[in-house]
């Protein structure tokens, strides 16, 4: 998880500095903020090992049996 | 490369082979198991049976393809139902593709997995998917479209090549008695072919990107008519061999039946072939998804690349997975429960309200 999220901190941040070099403004921001939802939901999945499912959290508001 | 500067163009053809590549997989583990479960020695009927419904769609999606021309999905919506209504819309789609997205990455990397990476890491199956994807859809949809002819030739010829050693084990007691008492269970069952039908819906998403022919209505007769045939063909073969009560209790009948087949006494390997293309068609499905979000985001936002989106939206998609669900049959319960549902209101329900109200204002 963690060399995953270093190879996309790394594509991210060449992906990001050619879209502001080539004037692609909003590109650029929608892509930082994909990619801050993306570490941000990394981060915690590294640092809280026992989380509970998407499916689950789904199943839980729904009242599924799963 | 998918940037739109130069905006290729694909024909309805290769749209059509690429919905039908992409909902191959689907409909071998979910539509021929949840089929065999509800309608038992009938479920080979309710793919006939969903074509009550399919058809009218696919009337429908044809009557606003030629209306609107040359226009994408999301300039169509916004026409009809207006700005507000028309984003609003679009952006459930979006969020509900990229789930769908997530869904089939996360069944693409378990699957290989349970069958054929068995101990391995599921996260690196994941990953790598996901770079293979993010690779192949930077050379944009024609590109695409040009290597799913292929696949799907490759599809069409296995699985005929599969049916015909299934079906010399097959047994006509196992797929009789069909009585009235059947109607029920088939009708109600129904709405599972559907799920993955709708999607056809989705190729709408690129409407702007797909070169419309003089004749397109045999074309779309053709995908009802394939859908029937594969999918009648595949219940027939798993319930001739395994009979409905055995075929339920399984995770993939499909593929069961498969590696149950033998030639000469000896194994027949089959199964190899099947698993690879079943990884193809995997590969497509999720290209699909990622090229139909990419693109609705550039519309939405007036974009006028999608490239980069592209492996923002892959990256997101690979942590997505990870904490998607715990075991398969999570997944399974949750495509059941909640995929079926919310398909058939966004990709049945909405091309239906959408061609209601264009006749309604007077815009057909």
């Amino acid at each position: 998880m963690l060399i995953v999220l270093c190879i996309y901190l790394i594509v991210s941040f060449f992906e990001v500095r050619h879209l502001f070099k080539t004037a692609k403004k909003k590109e650029g921001a929608i892509y930082i903020a994909v990619f801050t939802l993306a570490v941000s939901l990394g981060t915690i999945l590294i640092l809280s090992p026992n989380y509970n499912s998407f499916a689950n959290f789904v199943f839980n508001i729904l009242g599924i049996k799963s | 490369m998918l940037n739109e500067t130069k905006n290729k163009k694909i024909t309805l053809l290769q749209a059509i082979f690429l919905f039908l590549t992409a909902i191959y997989t689907s409909n071998i583990r979910f539509v021929t198991k949840l089929s065999i479960m509800y309608a038992h020695q009938a479920a080979w009927l309710v793919s006939l049976c969903s074509m009550l419904v399919f058809v009218p769609l696919l009337y429908v999606l044809y009557k606003i393809m030629n209306k609107f021309k040359g226009q994408s999905f999301f300039d169509i919506m916004c026409r009809v139902f207006g700005k507000t209504i028309g984003h609003t819309v679009f952006i459930i789609q979006i969020i509900w593709l990229f789930i769908l997205l997530t869904l089939y990455v996360t069944y693409a990397g378990e699957k290989l997995v349970s069958s054929t990476y068995v101990g391995t890491d599921v996260k690196l199956i994941f990953f790598l998917f996901l770079v293979i994807v993010g690779v192949m859809l930077r050379y944009g949809l024609q590109v695409l479209c040009r290597i799913n002819t292929m696949i799907f030739i490759i599809t069409v010829s296995q699985f005929m090549l599969i049916l015909g050693f299934l079906f010399t084990d097959f047994s006509a007691q196992n797929i009789t008695p069909i009585s009235t008492l059947d109607i029920g269970p088939v009708f109600s069952t129904i709405v599972f072919p559907l799920t993955t039908f709708s999607y056809f819906s989705f190729i709408f998403i690129f409407n702007d990107q797909i070169e419309l022919g003089k004749k397109n209505k045999g074309k779309f007769a053709f995908v009802a008519i394939f859908l029937t045939i594969v999918n009648t063909l595949k219940a027939l073969a798993v319930l001739g061999v395994f009979g409905y009560e055995l075929a339920k209790k399984m995770t993939y009948p499909f593929l069961q039946a498969v590696e149950n087949i033998t030639v000469f006494s000896g194994s027949s390997v089959l199964d190899s072939l099947f698993i690879s293309s079943w990884g193809l068609q995997e590969f497509i499905l999720v290209c699909f998804f990622a090229y139909c979000i990419c693109r609705m985001i550039k519309h939405v936002f007036k974009l006028t690349s999608q490239t980069p989106v592209l492996t923002a939206i892959l990256g997101f998609c690979f942590f997505f997975a990870v904490c998607f669900c715990d075991n398969i049959f999570e997944l399974a319960t949750f495509s059941e429960k909640v995929v079926t549902p919310v398909n058939l209101m966004l990709a049945i329900g909405v091309p239906f309200v959408l061609f209601i109200t264009a006749k309604i204002r007077k815009l057909l």
